[in-house]
């Protein structure tokens, strides 16, 4: 059964709920994860880095902590005693417990950076989120109502797929089909609208052609569903983008939202069971190549100390950290600075993991460091390339006693770019 | 005597090859249930294969990470390498020829093993005082109590070898013989029944999800770098 409006399958509660009472805790697991999980040595070292541990101070929901309750939930139900004597029950508040930590996460992947033996917590953290779905514990808040939401309007802000490009998109001609083509994202097409109309303008201005999905077709790259462990409908939504993406040419997926571009590297080509027919790559890395071949041509200097913030899942998710900066330092002028943790450590400003507005004031404190050592270090202006991180360090700034101005990278870039080639 | 040690051992041993066994039966059972793609790794190339090594045998990501600890931990993990391999002059007879070529350095071993667990416990109790899981020093304080009775055993309170590898020998050919004389070897030897019980499962697992990490970011170069 199809749902009529976007063609998208229900969000079927159907293997999550039909299994609810499955003992294991191994279920969703693979087996590189299933050592990941014993090769932690609860040496400790993720939590400097852990951004949650930075505005909570709990340990209870630190990664090792984590890690050491869910092997004692597998121990419980599969270990040796329990297959002599049977598996014992779990106690539901350490379960509770458990759900509450893994879901307060950012899934930043600081801790996976800096683990001593290399477990990749930002894929193993949606893994046991969704776990904890299928025993009806996850997901937490509004959270639980995105499957729905998405079936309905394709996207997870549950607004109208009319909105989704209107009325900001730039005046800029489409075309039909092409070899590239442009994802603008949900968080970007209706929580930070400057980010993608930016994008836009910049591609246009370098001049190749380009197409995107009807409003209607550009639906959820399934991000927030992965995330927070309700994988039900990612197939379906995988394979309906990529289809479309097939039929009009495309050889190159450009994309800005760093979750949209960590889904669809990482985990389409497991949710399409082959490789893509295309190639994906964040904006930046296409705008350098650009610029690189002298497509991109600069209409006067900006004068400005900016400093850049690299986000999670862009640097630690797909490893573009150059590029970014790359586009910064061409544009006359400009002074660019660091933070102190940077690239590889850079620190999460508290919008990952869709927890931003379930743990709002973890996310605002996180966006308030972020935005204390951009002041600190005297600069003028804030430059994210994350819608998420766009909204959300927006939002920490409103009532903050220390101000900046925030910009998206292309949003920037298109300000000081001539535009004569759209 | 001896035969309630010997006792002890086999019971450790069970213990410890059933934990391997029930471990891998989850494995395997997960192995089983994923389909072909989500079990897919990422091609294992030389340059993955190098890098893992590396972190491996010179710990590397603890070095990228905290080099003041990482000094101790790498002294620590080889010290107790050569302290294992040194043990096995018990369980061979005749002992082999790369056992007791590795002896002096297993002796040295033993000597700086101790001094290498009271300096990391030194950086994360004292220096740090940051997040302290029970087992991390639980794990550190059985080591040090071993290597620590063992040096004595070498040293202050010495054992007669001979009487410990017919005992050792006799453990393995189900002929339980009396044990060495001395309350400080018992210690000893149930210190390690304890650790062979308590013997932390990453000493299996780490190297393959270092292998892991490196071909992941081996493949994330040719999924989104490459042209």
């Amino acid at each position: 059964m199809k749902n009529r409006k976007n063609g998208l399958r229900p969000a079927v509660k159907s293997r999550q709920s039909k299994d609810k009472n499955e003992k294991s805790f191994t279920r969703y697991l693979t087996p590189q994860q299933l050592m990941e999980l014993d090769a932690c040595t609860q040496c400790g070292e993720c939590l400097k880095h852990c951004p949650v541990q930075d505005v909570t101070g709990n340990p209870a929901v630190s990664p090792p902590e984590k890690i050491r309750l869910f092997k004692e939930f597998i121990k419980a139900t599969e270990g040796l005693k329990a297959r002599l004597l049977g598996a014992g029950a779990v106690d539901r508040k350490l379960l509770e417990d458990f759900t509450k930590a893994v879901y307060e996460c950012t899934t930043c992947g600081a801790c996976g950076q800096n683990c001593t033996v290399g477990i990749f917590t930002q894929r193993l953290w949606p893994m046991l989120r969704k776990e904890m779905v299928r025993r009806g514990l996850g997901p937490v808040g509004a959270q639980a109502k995105m499957p729905e939401v998405v079936r309905d309007t394709g996207n997870p802000y549950n607004k109208p797929a009319a909105e989704r490009y209107a009325p900001w998109f730039p005046d800029i001609k489409l075309a039909e089909r092409a070899d590239i083509a442009y994802y603008a994202g949900c968080t970007g097409a209706y929580d930070a609208q400057p980010m993608v109309r930016g994008d836009v303008l910049v591609l246009g201005a370098i001049g190749e052609p380009f197409t995107m999905l009807p409003p209607g077709d550009e639906i959820c790259c399934g991000f927030p569903l992965f995330i927070t462990g309700q994988h039900d409908m990612l197939e379906d939504l995988t394979r309906r983008l990529v289809n479309a993406y097939k039929a009009k040419g495309v050889k190159t997926l450009l994309c800005s939202c760093p979750c949209c571009v960590n889904m669809m590297t990482r985990e389409w080509p497991l949710l399409y069971g082959d490789r893509l027919p295309f190639r994906i790559r964040h904006i930046t890395q296409f705008v350098t190549k650009a610029m690189e071949g002298g497509k991109v041509r600069f209409k006067g200097e900006w004068k400005e100390r900016v400093i850049y913030h690299d986000p999670c899942y862009l640097s630690r998710g797909v490893g573009v950290i150059e590029e970014p900066r790359v586009v910064l330092r061409n544009i006359p002028g400009l002074e660019l600075l660091e933070f102190d943790r940077h690239g590889l450590n850079s620190q999460c400003c508290g919008a990952g993991g869709a927890t931003r507005k379930i743990f709002h004031e973890n996310a605002v404190a996180m966006g308030r460091l972020i935005i204390d050592e951009a002041v600190d270090k005297k600069a003028d202006r804030l430059i994210l390339s994350c819608p998420a991180c766009y909204a959300k360090v927006n939002e920490a700034l409103e009532g903050h006693d220390k101000k900046i101005t925030i910009t998206d990278i292309m949003e920037l870039l298109s300000r000081v770019i001539e535009k004569e080639r759209s | 005597m001896g035969t309630l040690l010997s006792l002890g051992y086999y019971a450790a041993t069970l213990a410890f090859l059933g934990g391997i066994l029930s471990r891998f039966l989850i494995l395997w059972k997960a192995y089983r249930s994923m389909g072909p793609v989500m079990t897919s790794r990422p091609k294992m190339t030389p340059a993955a294969f190098i890098k893992a090594a590396g972190d491996m045998v010179f710990l590397g990501r603890l070095l990228k990470v905290h080099d003041v600890l990482w000094a101790g931990e790498w002294i620590f993990h080889w010290s107790l390498v050569l302290v294992v391999l040194r043990h096995l002059r018990y369980f061979f007879n005749p002992v082999p020829g790369w056992i007791a070529f590795i002896q002096p350095a297993g002796i040295i071993a033993g000597c700086v093993l101790p001094l290498a667990l009271i300096y990391i416990l030194t950086v994360k109790l004292v220096i740090e005082k940051g997040y302290a899981p029970s087992y991390n020093f639980f794990l550190l304080a059985l080591i040090l109590l071993t290597g620590g009775t063992g040096l004595l055993l070498r040293t202050a309170f010495r054992t007669d070898i001979t009487q410990v590898k017919i005992f050792v020998l006799g453990i393995l050919s189900f002929r339980p013989e009396a044990a060495p004389g001395g309350l400080l070897f018992i210690v000893h030897y149930m210190l390690v029944l304890l650790l062979v019980l308590y013997l932390p499962s990453h000493i299996f697992t780490a190297p393959f999800v270092m292998l892991d990490a490196r071909e992941r970011e081996e493949e994330l170069k040719r999924l989104i770098h490459e042209e």
